[in-house]
């Protein structure tokens, strides 16, 4: 009883000399209380730093003295949190969006050429082989267009003519972005399928466009198409290829990992082909825009077309190998070839 | 259970139970539900400032036949961004969590522990793509079943987990402010107390009176042997909660 008594009395006094720092360091790492910014003062720092010292001295204690008990838990979860909020990369997503678009986005170009280039290859071969094949076997355009697309180039018009009498810029230009978007997304996560699930995509569309580019030939609307196309089209599609090298990526990281496991091969890869995506919102947002309100306009002559889509995609090109920022990121000796 | 191994240094490492595929999937039910209804709240809502005079249905049907710019961009685009990106924007608001994983005590981590980042958390929704093919979610579940750690596609690409996060240590920090006020009652009795009331609906009759009565014998509640004794049904359910707040 008397053992049991003083046992009592000394937890008494551990919990009441170390109860206010388990307190702070509670409120301060509890998720959402917003305490997580007063953390970047500098003494805040100091002191959260000894009280989480402070504080796995008392989880060894409570293991030894108390083990599984609740109070042991609580101190082992209040450690586990202050840990993870201690070693949290600083915050500041304007930062990290910042670092991303300045700096690194040249390295990731120089770091994926090869897969780009590979995936640009396949992807105009594809246009090619779809317009060989409709050329020669017309009939199978129904494989790659719609009736109505079918109907209306038999007829002698685009299915695009008169596409701002059916909707308004905004809406058309609000779902293309979200079309290419989806694309785009299904292009890059369809490699986690070793890379067979971005080239159906890839092919997919190159024999589409191929195919409807020989289609609108055989019945003399190739121009209109191509007039149509061209202001957002190049950007476009240079963004498809992006997000194809991106998938291939995830695809070759499992199939062929290296020296790492299969899955950190696959992490670091789909971290890396991700970091790309980001870098193409802006341009799929621009491309939207363009074709909802600059392709479907009669108003733009051939020769604005050209220009507006030969500019666009020149600016793409030279944001998208860091050349704009003149950064030193394409410098070969400062990449790593860890893809 | 599978338990993730969390190396806090200093020679410590604290384990968490792996959230299994039960309850991850009810904590995605869970959010569906919101997302759904706060999508459907939001459509209402345009329905009726739209046009008061007429019911529900009728300002629905117009809509969607006249499907004018104006509908699009106020009522369904807001209504698809919020069904969309739901759960990127919790996640990433309320640090692995959204409302479903709240109530279902679960979160999102690093798979070494550590608060999962802005683009972790957006890989893994991007991955949502692969793990709903072909439909409903088969894929996903399909991993998640294949594997200890119960992971999807998404979460193996963003290199993250889902663990329980059940502690009350709010509770406990409580008990403990409790305990130096008033050692009567220690931590481990408090915890004991707290257990019973919470089971106390599903626990039998007479079997939970019983061992009230013990407890409250053990602990000194309020009252005489005899009266302690002397107490039913909610009476003693009462005693036990007069214990912990006093």
């Amino acid at each position: 009883m008397n053992n049991t008594s003083s046992k009592n009395s000394a937890l008494l006094r551990w919990l009441k000399q170390r109860q206010g720092t388990w307190k702070k360091l509670s409120e301060i790492s509890a998720p959402g209380s917003g305490a997580i910014n007063d953390v970047n003062e500098y003494r805040q720092v100091l002191d959260f730093a000894e009280g989480l010292r402070s504080l796995a001295s008392d989880v060894s204690l409570a293991r030894i003295t108390m083990p599984g008990s609740q109070l042991t838990r609580t101190l082992e979860i209040l450690l586990a949190q202050c840990s993870s909020m201690f070693n949290e990369q600083p915050g500041g997503a304007w930062r990290l969006v910042k670092r991303l678009y300045r700096d690194e986005v040249g390295q990731l170009f120089y770091l994926m050429r090869q897969r780009i280039l590979t995936v640009t290859l396949i992807f105009v071969m594809s246009v090619f082989i779809g317009w060989w094949l409709i050329i020669n076997f017309p009939d199978l355009v129904s494989l790659f267009a719609s009736e109505q697309m079918i109907e209306e180039v038999e007829k002698g018009s685009l299915w695009t003519d008169g596409l701002l009498n059916i909707m308004p810029s905004s809406i058309l230009a609000i779902q293309i972005i979200s079309n290419n978007v989806m694309v785009t997304l299904f292009a890059y996560a369809m490699g986690v399928f070793y890379g067979l699930g971005t080239l159906y995509i890839i092919v997919l569309n190159g024999l589409m466009l191929g195919s409807v580019f020989a289609f609108t030939y055989q019945h003399h609307l190739f121009e209109r198409l191509l007039a149509f196309i061209l202001p957002h089209g190049l950007v476009e599609l240079s963004v498809i290829c992006l997000a194809g090298a991106a998938g291939f990526s995830l695809g070759e990281a499992l199939a062929r990992p290296g020296q790492k496991s299969r899955i950190e091969s696959f992490q670091k890869s789909v971290s890396v082909a991700g970091k790309f995506l980001v870098v193409c919102v802006p341009f799929f947002i621009c491309s939207g825009v363009i074709e909802g309100y600059i392709s479907p306009n009669d108003s733009y002559s051939m020769a604005n077309r050209v220009v507006i889509g030969v500019a666009y995609e020149l600016i793409f090109l030279l944001f998208i190998t860091g050349k704009i920022w003149q950064t030193e990121s394409l410098n070969q000796k400062s990449v790593k070839h860890d893809l | 259970m599978e338990q993730l191994k969390i190396d806090v240094g200093q020679g410590i490492d604290i384990r968490f139970n792996v959230a299994g595929l039960g309850v991850r999937s009810f904590a995605f039910v869970i959010d569906w539900h919101i997302r759904f209804i706060l999508a459907l709240a939001w459509l209402f809502f345009w329905f009726l400032l739209i046009d008061f005079s007429q019911s529900w249905f009728d300002n629905m049907s117009r809509l969607f036949k006249e499907s004018s710019s104006t509908a699009y961009l106020l009522v369904f685009l807001p209504a698809m961004i919020m069904y969309f990106f739901y759960h990127p924007t919790l996640e990433i608001l309320m640090k692995g969590q959204t409302p479903g994983k709240r109530m279902a005590k679960i979160r999102v981590v690093g798979q070494d522990g550590e608060i999962a980042g802005i683009g972790a958390h957006l890989i893994r929704n991007i991955f949502r793509l692969i793990d709903s093919l072909p439909l409903f979610y088969c894929f996903g579940v399909l991993v998640c079943l294949l594997n200890d750690r119960h992971l999807r596609i998404g979460d193996m690409a963003a290199g993250t987990i889902e663990i329980y996060v059940d502690h009350e240590t709010k509770v406990i920090m409580d008990d403990i402010d409790h305990f130096i006020k008033d050692d009567r009652l220690d931590l481990e009795q408090r915890q004991i107390i707290r257990d019973l009331i919470k089971r106390w609906e599903i626990l039998d009759h007479s079997m939970r009176e019983t061992l009230s009565r013990q407890l409250l014998l053990k602990v000194g509640g309020q009252g005489s042997r005899e009266e302690l004794q002397a107490l039913q049904g909610e009476d003693i359910l009462q005693s036990l909660k007069d214990i912990l707040s006093s």
